[in-house]
């Protein structure tokens, strides 16, 4: 009787070892591109990039490489993009199926790569030659580099955050700093960490690693403990994901560390925190009028030193050396930096959702998704009259809905908010951060108060801070509030 | 409510650090006004020392609270403890002010004077039955502050208390839910809108301060005028209504309805207007 079972697994596992035989087949050339690609953007080339091409795709066809002409159309396009030095540009390409990412790219590339016709139709015939050619890394081996790779990030994002915050330092008053490139450094060793450390894991799964292996990788410093958001792009996240609840499934186990890089999925909102830290030393960041680069701007001259800092990152910091200087300018870099990842996101999904609702409903500013909404922080007033509940919360669940307003509290002070001492520190019925970093207030009157003096109790308390962090404030009386 | 009251105001404003002390003999004289009209009972407000600019106290002592206008927070009897800071000075803000009869809350009152060193700015409004002349009105209020304040300018007018008038001083006005919720929705183009002449006056009592030099709000019924503005409004050589002159440094142009709208006109061709 025929065994249509085994029959059908054989089948399965004789293409599960080709698809095996095919990537590493194809790894020497994806390495190569890989490394030309970070070469470009990393500017190796210049401005004579093109030629450079131009010898690496002639370089891969000798060695039995073709890739195909609307591959390389695609990636060229990349790499211009690069060298005009638009981000947003590359971001578009991303939507439209081309990447940022050099592996993403090359991904991309690979799919539509055709096989020369001097090589062998035999599977095994292709690998052997390119074995031959360049010998893979494999095993043990290739998990190690790829977890020196992902250190060697991690070194670097150190680095990188130092140096925005030395510039910060060195900045005066009122000054703009240009910090556009260095965000794009770090977004992109986040995600060649990221790159390394999913090599790493697709090592164990495929190589079957040790246990003890898998802990290295769980033991491993990640952005988060440099207060930095652990992913910058959603499909290496999702990867991650999968790629952990297969660890798990196969070791029969949940460890505590995996679940805490899951959480860390949805960094991008933990960054929102980030932005009290900024609003409280006076550092307001703004994309420039002119070529929508991010900069920064230091509105008081305050020490770094006098914010607070999350622990898991100066844990972070000193396991990766740093002294206690380093630490306050990197903590400021880094809540810097997230932030521009979180406005860079919601910008871009801000712009998807309301362009068609902004134009058919006339100007009024994009409204977020309740599922995205951040937390109103605090509590409502004490009991007065029958309107001072309801207002103060209709205002404040207002700004929740504008993307305008990254935080909102009710009945919160100054200073807990914004994480600063303040003389006059008052607690208004709705405070809320803007995107742009100024501080809006809202009092309710009750009937035993006057308008001019809490206005001058809100005006008093607005003058305390930073020039570009005053935003307005408004007192309602509730007999007119619905006039 | 009382729709049909018609206040007259006087507002003058002169140069201040924000915690300057507010002078124990200006609050005497104000307390004095509320004397001669029998006005009470009298609630406060005050800034510094013990007091919360957002706090409602009685100007009396005793035992007990007092609940007012459906509030579940007391109003509390403070004379003493106000006495105090103020002879300590250590009150930047003072407002007192006697409730109508029929009031629903703080903002319906019969006389409010008050005196702020956050908008350089003393202000007395009073029932027009009771003080019916803006110039009368203006005139009142310089004896009391002149000596104490370094006035540079003012205004005296009429407008319904349901308008009101203390918060028109200082450009303010009714707000309601719907313009709350305009600029929380409005943000981004909120800073770059178009300002009312009300707004521009508010934004100018705390940032560029021309007031305080030779500029003008407008024409009202009086004016109190340093000799800058005199100056810049040509009113010795080219008069238009009456100038009379207050001391050395201040003067008082009068202005009838017919002559405001010629003032007027004669403020914006100097470029004496605050707009």
């Amino acid at each position: 009787m025929l065994d249509i079972y085994g029959i059908e697994a054989n089948r399965r596992a004789l293409l599960a070892d080709l698809k095996q035989l095919i990537e590493e087949a194809l790894q020497p050339f994806a390495d190569d591109l890989r490394e030309f690609l970070e070469r470009v953007r990393g500017g190796a080339f210049g401005p004579n990039w093109r030629d450079a091409w131009d010898t690496f795709v002639e370089t891969q066809a000798d060695a039995g490489f073709n890739i195909e002409a609307d591959s390389a159309s695609r990636l060229v396009q990349l790499m211009e993009s690069w060298e005009r030095g638009h981000k947003a540009q590359a971001r578009i390409l991303t939507k439209a199926g081309a990447t940022t990412s050099p592996t993403s790219a090359l991904l991309s590339a690979v799919q539509a790569l055709q096989t020369d016709r001097a090589i062998e139709p035999s599977s095994s015939t292709f690998v052997q030659r390119e074995i031959a050619r360049k010998p893979a890394v494999t095993g043990h081996g290739f998990f190690n580099s790829k977890l020196d790779e992902a250190q060697a990030c991690l070194t670097s994002i150190k680095e990188a955050l130092e140096a925005v915050g030395q510039k910060l330092d060195g900045s005066e008053v009122d000054e703009s700093v240009d910090v556009d490139s260095d965000v794009d450094a770090v977004e992109e060793l986040i995600w060649r960490y990221n790159d390394a450390v999913e090599s790493a894991r697709a090592a164990w799964l495929r190589e079957n690693l040790s246990g003890n292996d898998n802990t290295r990788l769980l033991q491993m410093r990640t952005p988060l403990s440099l207060g930095l958001p652990q992913f910058v792009d959603d499909g290496q996240a999702e990867r991650a994901r999968r790629q952990l609840a297969q660890i798990s499934h196969r070791l029969g186990v949940r460890d505590e560390r995996q679940d805490r890089l899951i959480t860390g999925l949805r960094v991008l909102d933990w960054a929102a925190t980030a932005a009290g830290l900024l609003a409280g030393g006076g550092i307001v960041i703004h994309a420039a009028k002119t070529g929508g680069k991010w900069a920064v701007v230091k509105t008081i001259a305050i020490g770094a030193g006098g914010m607070a800092i999350e622990q898991a990152t100066e844990s972070g910091l000193r396991g990766l050396g740093a002294g206690e200087q380093t630490i306050r300018g990197v903590r400021l870099a880094a809540a810097i930096i997230s932030l521009i990842f979180l406005r860079r996101k919601r910008g871009i999904e801000a712009e998807a959702e309301s362009k068609a609702p902004l134009y058919k409903e006339g100007p009024e500013n994009p409204r977020r998704p309740r599922s995205e909404a951040p937390t109103i922080e605090g509590t409502l007033d004490r009991p007065r009259t029958k309107y001072h509940l309801f207002l103060q919360q209709a205002v404040a669940e207002e700004m929740q809905a504008m993307y305008d307003y990254e935080r909102i509290a009710t009945n919160t002070s100054m200073s807990k908010f914004l994480g600063r001492k303040f003389k006059n520190d008052i607690r208004p019925d709705a405070i809320g951060l803007t995107r742009d970093g100024k501080v809006d207030m809202v009092e309710i009157l009750s009937p035993g108060q006057t308008k001019v003096e809490l206005e001058d109790k809100l005006s008093t308390a607005m003058n305390q801070l930073p020039s570009a962090m005053r935003g307005e404030f408004i007192a309602i009386d509730p007999k007119d509030a619905f006039k | 409510m009382s729709d049909s009251a018609v206040i007259t105001s006087t507002a003058l404003f002169y140069p201040a650090g924000s915690d300057d002390p507010i002078p124990y003999a200006w609050f005497e004289r104000a307390l004095g006004v509320f004397e001669e009209f029998k006005l009470s009972p009298i609630l406060f407000t005050a800034g510094g020392g013990p007091f919360e600019l957002d706090d409602c106290y009685l100007l009396e002592d005793g035992p007990g609270e007092i609940y007012r206008w459906g509030d579940p927070v007391p109003i509390r009897r403070a004379r003493e403890s106000f006495f105090q800071a103020l002879k300590a000075q250590q009150l930047y803000s003072v407002r007192l002010d006697a409730p109508r009869a029929d009031s629903q809350d703080r903002s319906e009152w019969r006389a409010t004077i008050a005196a702020s060193s956050i908008s350089g700015k003393a202000y007395f409004g009073i029932d027009q039955d009771l003080m019916p002349s803006p110039t009368a009105l203006m005139r009142r209020t310089c004896e009391m502050a002149h000596d104490l304040f370094p006035i540079r300018y003012g205004f005296s007018y009429q407008m319904p208390l349901r308008d009101l008038p203390d918060c028109y001083s200082g450009g303010s006005g009714r707000t309601n839910l719907a313009d709350a919720l305009y600029m929380i929705r409005h943000r981004r183009e909120w800073e770059n809108r178009q300002l009312t002449p009300d707004e521009k006056w508010k934004k100018e009592l705390t940032e560029g301060k021309r007031h305080l030099q030779d500029h003008f709000r407008g024409a009202f019924p009086a004016n109190l005028l340093s000799t800058d503005h005199v100056k810049k409004a040509d009113l010795i050589s080219s008069p238009i209504g009456t100038l009379s002159q207050f001391n050395d440094e201040l003067w008082i142009w009068e202005l009838s309805d017919s002559e405001r709208s010629e003032a007027e006109l004669r403020l914006r061709a100097k470029n004496a207007l605050i707009d």
